[in-house]
C-alpha cells in the first residue's frame, strides 16, 4: 500500500479561509463592486485571452483559468485546493494520482470533465510553444481512473513534479478542440473556470473582467467585477496612483513612501523579500576558480552601501552566504549557518590579507595585483544598459575591489547582448537574480543543475558554471523524498556546502512590488496579516486566493 | 515629364534600398525574439516552449538569403508580418491604429506650429527691432533649444499632476465608448491639448526663424518699394508682396516635416501615454519586436518619400525654370 500525502486537509483550509472573515467584526460580507487593477504594462490592450501565450492579456492566468492546486509559497508544503481536490504520490514516486472536485462547470454552463484535463495535457505536448509554464515536461503521459480522477505518469520519479502540475489551468475540450494552431488562437471570448471571465467593454485601454455565472465556489467570488487599466510606463502608473485611482498593482517606485503613500491616506505598500541577487564570477577563469579569492571579493563587498545608497534602499539585507537570501526564510538554518556569516561582512583588511597570503600581490608595483604568472588581474562587471539600481550597485563594487587593489571595471551593455554573453559563458562577473520557486529546492536546482551550463546554452543563473557535483547529488536526493523534515534537512546541508565554496557572492534580496489602496476595499494580504505572498504579476498562482478574499468595505460606495 | 520620372525612379530606389536595410539591421542585432522572451521569462519557461516559439517567429537558423526573399515578397503584398508584443496580432493592423492617432497628435501639431509660428515670423521681420522682435525672438530661441522630454514632462508635472486641471495620459476617456459624437470628439481633444502644446510650443521657433529671415531678406528688395511708391496699404505689402514670397522656402521645410510626423513624437507620446507610432516603437525596441520595427521604419520611408514627392510638384507647379529644364 503506497504512502498517501496530503499535507493541508480541505477542514483546515476552510477555516483558514473563513478565519480572516469572522475577525472582520461581522460574518457578513459585502458584495459586489469593481476593483481597479493595473497588471503589467502595455502601449496598447489585445484582445487575447489565451492563457498560455506570453504576451497575451495578463488577466487570463489564473483568474480565468484557474489550476487545479495552489501552493502557499509562505507555507512550505501547504496547499490550496482549487480544481482539484487533493492529490496523491507512491512512495515510488512515479506518478501522482490527482482527484478533480465534483460537478465542476466551465463559464459557458457545460461540465468540466477529467476528459477535459485530459485533453489539456495532451494539448500542451502536442504544442509545446504552448507549454510556458514547463508542466508537461515532466509528463510522459496521463489517463483517466474513474470518474473524477486522474493519473500523471512522471517521466522520472520526482517529488517536486507537484509543484508544477499544480499550475495546470484545464481548457475546455469542446472549445479548442475546434481550434487550428492553439499558439495562434486569440480567444476573445473566453469560456473558462476561474472567477472572472466575462469580458466587458474591451477597448484599447481599459476593459472589465466580470464574475464567472457558473462559479463552483459558493458565495465567491465577492467582488462583480475587475476593470484593468492600460499604462505604458512607471511615471503614468504612479501619476494615477497618487490619485487613489488604484487598488492593486505591482510598480517599481524608488522612493514608495515620498512618491506613493505620502499622496493619499489610503495608499499602502508591502515589498518584502523576493528575488535573491547574487554576483556570478565565471569560475571557469582564473583566479574566479579560487575559493580564497571569493572570499576575499566577498568580504571586500560594501553591502551596506548597496543597500541603502546605490539601491534606494529598497532591498533586504541577508546574513548568509547561501545565494537565496531571506525568501525561503523558514528553510534557513542560523545555528548551522553562524560560522559562515562573516564573509557577509564587510572587511577590506582581512579581504586584502587574505589575497596577499594566497598569492595575488602586486609584483611590478604598478599598484593592481597580479596573478603567480605575472599577468595583471582584471574583473569587468556587467549589468544591462538602463537596469539603474543593478548598475549602481556594481559601480559600488568596483571601487570596493580597486580599494583592495583589484582592477575591476564596469561595463553596461546592450540586454540582450548581456544575455548572449553569459548564454555563451564569456566575460567576468555579473549581477544576476537567482530563480524563485516553492521551495530552495527549485533556486538551488537552476543554479547548478549540470544540464543548464552547456557553453553556448549557459543558463542565466548559471552563469559562473561552478560544478558542484555534492549540492546536484542532494538535490536529486530531495526530488526523491517526500517528508518535509528530511527535505529541511537536505536543505540545510546545501546551504552549508554553498557557505564554505561560494560558488556565487550573495549581495541581498530584491523586494517585490506590491502597492495597493485600501479605500475601497478589504482583505489585503500585508505584514499584518500575510495569508498568501500579495502580488498581482501573473507568475504568482497565490493572486487568485488574494483576489477571492477582497470585498468592498462597509460604507462605501460601489465603484 | 522627364525630371518627374527620374524623381520617380529614385524614389523606388531609396524604397529599397530602405526596406534591404530593414532586413539586415535587425539581424545584425543579438538575440532574437525567442531566445529574448524566454530569457525574460527568467526561467519560468520551458526550453521546449523556446523551440516551438521560435518555428512560430520564423526565427529558425535558415539561409539568409531565402529569408529575404520570403521577405520581399511579403512585403511586395502588404504582409508586414505578426508582431511579437502584440502576438498574434499582425503588424499591419496595429501600425494603422497608432497612425490615426499619429496623424491627429503630430499632424494637428505641426499646422498648428508651421501657422503660428510663420505668422510671428512675418510679424517679427516686419517690425524688426521692435518689441515684438526683441521679446518673441528671444523666446524662440530659448524654446526652440529646449529638448521635447523635458517641455512634455514639465507640461505633465504642472497641468496634470499638480494642478490637474488635464488629464493624465491616454487619447480619450477611457469610459465613453468611441463614436463620432460630440462628448467623444470632445473628449479626444481635450485629453490631445497638453500633447499637441508641448509639440507646438518646442517647435513653433524653427518656422519663426526661418519665415523671419526669409522676410528680412526680401524687405529691400525693389518690389517692396515700388508696391509703397504705388501708395498701397502696409498691411496689403506685408500680406501680399512680402509674406507670400518669403513663405515657399518653409513650404518646403514643410512638406519635409509631413513625412517625418510618421516618426511619431516619441517623449510626448511616452510622458503622455499617448497611443501613437511614436510610443509604439519605443515598446517595440524595448521588446525587440523586429516585424513591428521594420513596418514602422518602412512607414516613415514611405511618408517621406510621398511628401517629398509632393513637394517635387509643388516646386514644378511654383517655379517655371524646373519646367524649361
Amino acid at each position: 500500500m503506497a504512502q498517501l500525502r496530503r499535507p493541508l486537509g480541505l477542514l483546515s483550509l476552510t477555516l483558514l479561509l473563513f478565519g480572516y472573515v469572522v475577525a472582520d467584526e461581522s460574518s457578513a460580507v459585502r458584495r459586489g463592486g469593481t476593483l481597479n487593477l493595473v497588471v503589467g504594462q502595455a502601449s496598447v490592450f489585445v484582445r487575447n485571452f489565451n492563457p498560455y501565450v506570453q504576451n497575451a492579456r495578463q488577466t487570463s492566468r489564473w483568474w480565468m483559468y484557474e489550476p487545479l492546486l495552489i501552493f502557499n509559497a509562505l507555507k512550505p508544503g501547504e496547499y490550496f485546493p482549487r480544481l482539484a481536490e487533493g492529490f496523491e504520490q507512491p512512495q515510488s514516486l512515479d506518478y501522482i494520482t490527482v482527484h478533480l472536485r465534483k460537478n465542476l462547470k466551465w463559464s459557458d454552463g457545460r461540465p468540466l470533465t477529467v476528459a477535459d484535463v485530459v485533453f489539456s495535457v495532451e494539448l500542451l505536448k502536442r504544442f509545446p510553444a504552448l507549454d510556458i509554464l514547463g508542466i508537461t515536461a515532466l509528463v510522459e503521459s496521463v489517463e483517466q481512473v474513474g470518474a473524477n480522477s486522474l493519473k500523471f505518469h512522471l517521466l522520472t520519479p520526482n517529488s517536486t513534479a507537484i509543484y508544477k502540475l499544480a499550475e495546470l489551468m484545464p481548457l475546455p475540450e469542446h472549445i479548442w478542440s475546434q481550434v487550428g494552431n492553439p499558439l495562434f488562437y486569440m480567444n476573445a471570448n473566453p469560456v473558462g473556470s476561474g472567477p472572472f471571465t466575462e469580458v466587458v467593454d474591451f477597448t484599447p485601454f481599459v476593459y472589465k473582467q466580470c464574475r464567472n455565472p457558473h462559479y463552483w465556489q459558493a458565495g465567491k467570488p465577492y467582488i462583480d467585477c475587475l476593470r484593468n487599466l492600460q499604462f505604458s510606463d512607471n511615471d503614468q502608473v504612479i501619476a494615477a496612483a497618487r490619485r487613489g485611482e488604484i487598488d492593486w498593482m505591482g510598480t517599481f517606485i524608488a522612493s514608495p513612501e515620498q512618491e506613493y503613500a505620502d499622496y493619499h491616506p489610503h495608499n499602502r505598500y508591502w515589498q518584502p523579500a523576493y528575488e535573491p541577487v547574487n554576483i556570478h564570477l565565471n569560475t571557469r577563469k582564473k583566479p574566479f576558480d579560487d575559493l580564497r579569492f571569493r572570499q576575499a571579493f566577498s568580504l571586500a563587498l560594501n553591502r551596506k552601501e548597496m543597500v541603502e545608497i546605490a539601491a534606494y534602499g529598497l532591498p533586504i539585507k541577508s546574513e548568509f552566504p547561501i545565494g537565496i537570501g531571506v525568501y525561503y526564510d523558514s528553510w534557513i538554518n542560523r545555528e548551522r549557518l553562524a560560522p559562515y556569516a562573516r564573509w557577509m561582512k564587510y572587511d577590506p583588511q582581512q579581504a586584502a590579507a587574505i589575497l596577499d597570503s594566497a598569492g595575488y600581490i602586486d609584483r611590478d608595483g604598478n599598484g593592481w595585483r597580479e596573478l603567480a604568472d605575472g599577468e595583471t588581474i582584471t574583473i569587468t562587471l556587467s549589468a544591462p544598459a538602463g537596469w539603474t539600481d543593478w548598475t549602481n550597485v556594481l559601480a559600488t563594487a568596483v571601487q570596493n575591489l580597486r580599494d583592495i587593489g583589484l582592477k575591476a571595471r564596469l561595463s553596461t551593455p546592450d540586454e540582450d547582448a548581456w544575455y548572449e554573453m553569459i548564454n555563451a559563458g564569456e566575460g567576468d562577473a555579473v549581477i544576476m537574480w537567482a530563480e524563485i520557486g516553492t521551495s530552495p529546492w527549485h533556486t538551488y536546482w537552476t543554479m547548478f543543475n549540470p544540464r543548464g551550463m552547456n557553453r553556448g546554452n549557459i543558463h542565466l543563473t548559471q552563469f559562473h558554471q561552478y560544478r558542484f557535483p555534492e549540492v546536484v547529488a542532494l538535490l536529486e536526493r530531495f526530488g526523491r523524498t517526500q517528508g518535509l523534515a528530511e527535505q529541511k534537512a537536505i536543505i540545510a546541508e546545501v546551504e552549508e556546502l554553498v557557505a564554505q565554496r561560494l560558488p556565487v557572492i550573495h549581495l541581498f534580496s530584491n523586494p517585490g512590488w506590491y502597492q495597493y489602496n485600501d479605500s475601497r476595499f478589504q482583505g489585503w494580504s500585508n505584514r499584518d496579516n500575510a495569508y498568501v505572498r500579495p502580488y498581482i504579476q501573473n507568475d504568482v498562482p497565490e493572486r487568485l486566493i488574494h483576489l477571492l478574499n477582497l470585498s468592498l468595505k462597509k460604507g462605501v460606495e460601489a465603484p | 515629364m522627364k525630371f518627374l520620372l527620374r524623381r520617380a525612379l529614385f524614389y523606388l530606389v531609396a524604397l529599397w534600398t530602405a526596406a534591404s536595410i530593414n532586413f539586415i539591421v535587425p539581424r545584425l542585432m543579438p538575440g532574437d525574439p525567442a531566445t529574448r522572451m524566454f530569457n525574460r521569462a527568467k526561467g519560468k519557461m520551458s526550453p521546449e516552449a523556446l523551440e516551438g516559439l521560435k518555428r512560430a517567429f520564423g526565427f529558425t537558423d535558415g539561409n539568409l538569403w531565402d529569408q529575404y526573399l520570403t521577405y520581399i515578397t511579403q512585403l511586395l503584398q502588404g504582409e508586414l508580418g505578426i508582431s511579437m508584443m502584440f502576438f498574434p496580432e499582425p503588424v499591419a493592423d496595429k501600425l494603422l491604429y497608432a497612425t490615426w492617432w499619429t496623424l491627429l497628435l503630430a499632424g494637428s501639431a505641426t499646422l498648428l506650429s508651421f501657422a503660428l509660428g510663420t505668422l510671428m515670423g512675418a510679424i517679427a521681420a516686419w517690425r524688426r527691432g521692435g518689441r515684438f522682435d526683441l521679446w518673441g525672438t528671444q523666446l524662440a530661441v530659448l524654446l526652440q533649444s529646449t529638448t521635447p522630454a523635458v517641455v512634455a514632462l514639465l507640461l505633465f508635472w504642472g497641468f496634470a499632476v499638480e494642478w490637474q486641471l488635464f488629464p493624465l495620459g491616454r487619447a480619450y476617456n477611457i469610459y465613453l465608448s468611441p463614436g463620432l459624437n460630440w462628448a467623444f470628439i470632445g473628449s479626444v481633444l481635450y485629453y490631445a491639448a497638453l500633447p499637441v502644446l508641448s509639440i507646438v510650443v518646442i517647435s513653433i521657433g524653427q518656422w519663426h526663424f526661418s519665415m523671419r529671415n526669409n522676410m528680412i531678406n526680401l524687405l529691400d528688395e525693389d518690389y517692396l518699394l515700388l508696391a509703397r511708391a504705388k501708395g498701397l496699404s502696409e498691411r496689403r505689402i506685408l500680406t501680399q508682396y512680402a509674406a507670400r514670397n518669403a513663405i515657399l522656402p518653409n513650404l518646403n521645410a514643410f512638406a519635409m516635416s509631413v513625412g517625418l510626423v510618421l516618426a511619431g513624437s516619441l517623449f510626448t507620446e511616452v510622458v503622455f501615454n499617448y497611443p501613437g507610432l511614436g510610443l509604439f516603437v519605443l515598446k517595440a525596441i524595448q521588446a525587440r519586436d523586429y516585424a513591428f520595427i521594420q513596418g514602422q521604419l518602412l512607414f516613415v520611408t514611405l511618408g517621406v518619400l510621398i511628401s517629398n514627392f509632393l513637394g517635387d510638384l509643388l516646386n514644378l507647379a511654383l517655379d517655371p525654370r524646373l519646367r524649361v529644364d
